[in-house]
Order: C-alpha cells, then sequence, then structure tokens
C-alpha cells in the first residue's frame, strides 16, 4: 500500500512537470501559426489585393490555433458592431492568453495599421508585425528546449524524493 | 540498527544530487545550492532522533 501511495506521488509530481513543459512547447507551437497566418495575410492584401473582411475570412478559413480563433472572431466583430477595426482586433488579441504580453502588443500594433491605409503600407505593417513575431518565436523555442527537461526532470525528482522522505 | 534509516539516507543524496545536475545545467545556479542545503537539512532532520540519543548516551556514559 505504501508502495502504491509512492508510485502516485511520482506521477502526481511527473505530471506537474510533464504539464508545465507542454505549456512552453504551446508558445511557440502558436507562435509559428501565427506567422503562417500573417504571411497569408499579406499575400492576400498585397497580391490578391482583398478588401479586409475578405482576406480575414481566408485567412481564418486556412489557418489553426489561436490565429484561426483571432481572425474569425475579427471578422464577425466587425460585421456585426460599429467600433473600429483597430479596437474590435485588441479585444479579440487581448483575449489570446496563450501569447505572451510582448506577442500581443506587437499584433495590437498590426491592428492599427489594417484597413486604414494602402495596401502597401498595409504590406509594410505585416512585415514588421512578422519580423516581430519571428524574434519572440526564436527566443520562445530556445526557452522551451532549455527548461522543458528541467521542469521534466525537477516533477520526476521531486516527487521521488518527497515519496523516499514519507515513505 | 536502522538500516531503512540509512538506504532513506542514500536515496535523499542520490536525488539530490540529480536535481543539483539538472538546475545547474539549466544555468540555475542558486537553486541548485538551495536544493543541497535542503537536502541536508531534511536529511539532518530524519536523524534527529538518532543524533539526540547518541548525545544521551554519551551523557549517560560520562554521567557519574
Amino acid at each position: 500500500m505504501h508502495a502504491f501511495g509512492a508510485l502516485l506521488l511520482i506521477l502526481a509530481l511527473s505530471g506537474f512537470g510533464f504539464i508545465r513543459t507542454m505549456d512552453l512547447k504551446q508558445r511557440p507551437r502558436e507562435l509559428r501559426m501565427m506567422l503562417d497566418a500573417m504571411t497569408l495575410l499579406r499575400n492576400d492584401i498585397v497580391s490578391r489585393t482583398l478588401p479586409l473582411p475578405d482576406a480575414l475570412a481566408h485567412v481564418g478559413g486556412t489557418c489553426r490555433g489561436s490565429a484561426r480563433t483571432l481572425f474569425i472572431s475579427s471578422k464577425d466583430k466587425l460585421g456585426s458592431s460599429t467600433q473600429q477595426f483597430a479596437s474590435v482586433w485588441s479585444d479579440q488579441v487581448a483575449q489570446l492568453s496563450v501569447l505572451s504580453r510582448e506577442d500581443r502588443t506587437v499584433l495590437c500594433q498590426l491592428g492599427a495599421h489594417l484597413g486604414q491605409f494602402d495596401a502597401q503600407a498595409q504590406g509594410r505593417a505585416i512585415d514588421a508585425c512578422i519580423s516581430a513575431l519571428k524574434r519572440n518565436e526564436a527566443q520562445a523555442s530556445e526557452y522551451a528546449n532549455q527548461y522543458s527537461r528541467l521542469y521534466t526532470g525537477l516533477g520526476l525528482t521531486l516527487g521521488a524524493m518527497l515519496a523516499v522522505i514519507l515513505y | 540498527m536502522d538500516v531503512e534509516l540509512v538506504f532513506k539516507i542514500a536515496a535523499i543524496g542520490i536525488l539530490v544530487a540529480v536535481l543539483n545536475l539538472l538546475l545547474s545545467r539549466a544555468g540555475r545556479d542558486e537553486q541548485a545550492l538551495m536544493t543541497t542545503i535542503a537536502g541536508l537539512v531534511v536529511v539532518l532532520m530524519l536523524v534527529l532522533q538518532k543524533i539526540s540519543e547518541l548525545f544521551s548516551l554519551i551523557k549517560s556514559l560520562f554521567s557519574f
């Protein structure tokens, strides 16, 4: 019975470490999906000269994850309310809890340019956003690689230590 | 002699060493040191009663 309790303790703390590792790896994954979405958006606005709602619908239908949520809900809110697009976009960006504050700030800055200027200016704004998100993604990936093994090992070792002490 | 206590202390020592290694490799040297000290404190608490018995024995041996 003691051994079963010790095993449960080890599994529980290892689980915590594993969950923390998964959370760490989620942000770079979401940033990569957001980068793909931004590249599509740039193509739609600059090359295909689509109006903003159509571009949002097209990109939202193509991408996945929090990028899909952002584009689809921004397009829906834009059609149903009288708010400015920048305000709608900022509200939707604020709900992306998986991204960091720096990532959300970059996206909000982009929202101030979308639908306001000509296609070339919007393209430059999207390029600046892509550059910033690429830097953030590289940092997030490096951080996840460095600390994922630490958190997994920490959970397992602390679980084993508690099991030994309490046995 | 309580052999289980010896094995417990050995297991804690090994686990503290592993924790120290993990934290040092992650660049968290201060946390590694704190973990080592915490492991030392835990082991001391485990053997506290045995130390107390030892001092009582020494005291009874040398008392007249």
